[in-house]
C-alpha cells in the first residue's frame, strides 16, 4: 500500500489513473458525501418563492444552527441575502429523488419550482415561507450570519426557528428513519454528451462505536481526565493507579527536556492500554513505571 | 399526506438531555454528517500534535473549501486554529477505526497526543506543516482562512491545498467506498448503565437522478435557454415550439419586477405549465398545451 498525494489544481482537474474509466471516480473520493436540502425561499422583491436543491452542514445543536453555501448567483442567495431573511430547509426522502434534481434545474426566475415538481406547499408556523408538505422534516429558519466566500459563494448561518416532522417517524427506530431521509449528494456520474448525472446515496447501515471504558462515560468532548477518574469509580483502576497517573498528568503540564519526553511516553503508553482495554498491561505498566520512577 | 408534529423554537432548544444526548426527535430533525479526524500542530509555547473527531460542513468546491466545527471550551483545537498562517489535515476514518474516532473524540492532556492513544500512524503531509493520518484512507490537508466565533463554537472555514489517497482504494466503485467511508455520526445513546455511545452510520443504496431530456444535456447549472435548445436539437420540441417557449421566456424576464401585471401572471402559468410536461416527459401533452398558443 502507499500514499497518492495530488495539489489542489490536480484534484480539481479531475485526476485519472491508468486503468480506470469513469473521469469522476478518484476525483470524488475526496469529497464526502454530503446531506442534501430543499430550500424554499422568497423573492423580497416580487414575493415569488423559490425552491433550490442543495447542501449543508451542521453548526451547533443549541441553539440548533445549520449553515448553508450558496453561489451568489443563484435566486436563493438574491432572497437570502440580509440577515434576518426566512427560508425553509426541508429534508428529502429517498422517494424524492426527481424532485430533488428538479430543484437543481435553472428555471427562469420567479417560476416556483415545486410547483414544476408537483409538490405540495406545507404552510409553516413562525415564517412566512412555506415548506415541503412531503418531506419528513421541515426546518423553518432565519439568517442569521452571513459570509462571502472566494468572491462567489455565500455562507449562511441559519438559526432554527420552528421545525415539524412527520408524526410518523416519532416511535420509529434510528435505522429505520435514516434509512428514508436525507439522501446525500454523493457523486456525478457522466453521461453520454459529457455532462453530469448527479447521484444521491441514502444511509443503509447503524454501526454502535465503543464506549466506556474504551473512553470517558460521558462520550466524546471530554477530558480524557475525566476517564481516568471513571475508570477509577469502575474499578478499573486502582486509588494508588489513578493517582500515578494524574501525577504524571499533572507534572507533564510543567515538565521540559527529557523528562517531558518520558512524561509524555509514560501518560501516552497508560491511555493508549486503557483506550484498547489492555487492562493487565495497564497495571503492569502503572506498577513498574511507578516502581522505577 | 402524513400528518405533522410541530416543534417551536422553545421545544427545539429544551431538546438537549444529561451527558449532551438529545432526545430522539432532535436527532430525526439532523441529518447524520460525514465524521472526520481533524488533526492540528499546537500553536506555541505548544509542541505537539492534536486530534480530534469533529463533523465537516460543505462549502465550495471551487476553491474546495468546507467548515470544521470546535467547541469553544476545547481551547486547544481553538488555539490552534486561529493562530496565524494556522493549517490542519482533514482525514476519514473507516468503519474499522471507530475505536480510533472515538479515542479522538476526547481530549487528551496539552502535550499528549490523541492519535498515538488510538494507535493511529501520522505521516509527512506534503502541502502543509502538520501531519497526516496514514490508516486513514483520504487526508485533505487545508489551510485556515477564517475562524468564526457563533454561539458555542468555533467555525473554521478551512482551504484544501492538497491532498492524498491509500493506492489500494483508488480502483474502488463509488458503491462499495461508501460503505466503507466516511461514517456519519447519527447520534449519541445511554447505553444499559447511563454510559454516552455514539453512532454511526454507512451509506449504501445510490440512486441517479434523471437526466436529458428530463434535464440539460450538460447536467445541473446550465440554463434554461440552452436546455431548451437541447430538446430542439434531439426533437423533443419543433423549432416553432422552441422559439414560443424562448419568447415566454424573454418576456417573463422583461415583466418580473411589474408584479401587478396580468401578463406576467399568465406568463408564470404558461412556463410553469410546460417546464412541468417536460420534466414529466407528457411529450404529447406539451405539444398539446403549446399548440393552443401557436
Amino acid at each position: 500500500m502507499g500514499r497518492l498525494f495530488y495539489g489542489i489544481d490536480e484534484l480539481l482537474k479531475q485526476p485519472s489513473f491508468p486503468g480506470i474509466k469513469d473521469p469522476t471516480l478518484v476525483h470524488y473520493h475526496f469529497r464526502p458525501a454530503r446531506p442534501a436540502n430543499l430550500l424554499i425561499s422568497r423573492d423580497p422583491e416580487t414575493g415569488d418563492l423559490n425552491f433550490a436543491s442543495g447542501t449543508y452542514g451542521p453548526l451547533t445543536d443549541r441553539p440548533y444552527t445549520i449553515c448553508l453555501h450558496l453561489h451568489s448567483s443563484p435566486h436563493s442567495a438574491r432572497n437570502l441575502a440580509a440577515v434576518g431573511a426566512e427560508c425553509v430547509v426541508a429534508l428529502p426522502g429517498k422517494d424524492l429523488v426527481r424532485e430533488t434534481w428538479i430543484g437543481a434545474l435553472s428555471l427562469p426566475r420567479g417560476i416556483f419550482e415545486a410547483d414544476v415538481a408537483e409538490l405540495t406547499p406545507l404552510p409553516s408556523q413562525v415564517v412566512g415561507v412555506p415548506g415541503i408538505a412531503e418531506c419528513p422534516v421541515n426546518l423553518e429558519c432565519r439568517v442569521e450570519f452571513i459570509r462571502e466566500l472566494y468572491g462567489r459563494t455565500q455562507a449562511l448561518f441559519l438559526r432554527v426557528v420552528g421545525a415539524t416532522i412527520d408524526e410518523e417517524l416519532l416511535g420509529r427506530d434510528r435505522l429505520s428513519v435514516i434509512g428514508e431521509f436525507p439522501t446525500y449528494e454523493v457523486d456525478d456520474a457522466t453521461n453520454i454528451w459529457g455532462g453530469s448525472i448527479e447521484r444521491l446515496g441514502v444511509n443503509g447501515e447503524l454501526l454502535a462505536a465503543p464506549n466506556f471504558p474504551a473512553c470517558a462515560k460521558a462520550g466524546f468532548n471530554t477530558d480524557m481526565t475525566e476517564w481516568v477518574a471513571d475508570l477509577l469509580a469502575e474499578d478499573y483502576l486502582s486509588e494508588a493507579e489513578s493517582a500515578r497517573l494524574n501525577t504524571w498528568i499533572r507534572d507533564l503540564a510543567t515538565a521540559s527536556g527529557e523528562i517531558r519526553d518520558e512524561l509524555r511516553e509514560r501518560v501516552t503508553h497508560a491511555l493508549r492500554l486503557a483506550a484498547w482495554e489492555q487492562w493487565d498491561h495497564l497495571h503492569a505498566h502503572l506498577r513498574a513505571t511507578g516502581e522505577g520512577g | 399526506m402524513a400528518g405533522k408534529h410541530f416543534l417551536s423554537l422553545a421545544e427545539i432548544d429544551s431538546l438537549q438531555r444529561a451527558k449532551g444526548v438529545m432526545d430522539s426527535i432532535a436527532y430525526s430533525l439532523r441529518s447524520p454528517m460525514a465524521q472526520l479526524l481533524l488533526v492540528t500542530r499546537d500553536a506555541p509555547p505548544g509542541d505537539g500534535i492534536c486530534v480530534r473527531s469533529t463533523q465537516l460542513c460543505p462549502l465550495t468546491w471551487k476553491p474546495y473549501s468546507q467548515s470544521v466545527n470546535i467547541p469553544l471550551d476545547d481551547e486547544r483545537v481553538v488555539r490552534n486554529l486561529t493562530a496565524p498562517g494556522a493549517e490542519c489535515v482533514l482525514a476519514e476514518p473507516t468503519r474499522d477505526q471507530l475505536r480510533a474516532t472515538t479515542i479522538c473524540g476526547q481530549r487528551a492532556p496539552d502535550g499528549i497526543c490523541e492519535a498515538a492513544i488510538a494507535r493511529l500512524k501520522l505521516c509527512k503531509s506534503l502541502y502543509v506543516d502538520v501531519p497526516s493520518i496514514d490508516d486513514c484512507p483520504v487526508n485533505l490537508e487545508c489551510v485556515v482562512d477564517h475562524v468564526e466565533r457563533y454561539h458555542t463554537h468555533a467555525i473554521a472555514f478551512t482551504r484544501v491545498v492538497g491532498a492524498s489517497i491509500d493506492d489500494s482504494y483508488l480502483f474502488k466503485e463509488r458503491g462499495e467506498i461508501i460503505s466503507i467511508f466516511p461514517t456519519n455520526v447519527v447520534d449519541d445513546v445511554l447505553d444499559a448503565n447511563g454510559n454516552v455511545q455514539r453512532r454511526v452510520s454507512l451509506l449504501r443504496d445510490i440512486h441517479p437522478c434523471p437526466e436529458f431530456p428530463y434535464a440539460q444535456k450538460s447536467g445541473w447549472g446550465d440554463d434554461f435557454n440552452n436546455w431548451m435548445s437541447d430538446l430542439r436539437d434531439e426533437r423533443y420540441l419543433s423549432t416553432a415550439e422552441y422559439e414560443l417557449l424562448l419568447a415566454w421566456r424573454k418576456r417573463w424576464d422583461e415583466l418580473y419586477l411589474s408584479r401587478d401585471s396580468s401578463e406576467r401572471v399568465t406568463l408564470k402559468t404558461r412556463l410553469t405549465e410546460a417546464s412541468r410536461l417536460i420534466v414529466q416527459g407528457r411529450w404529447a401533452r406539451l405539444h398539446d398545451y403549446l399548440d393552443e398558443f401557436a
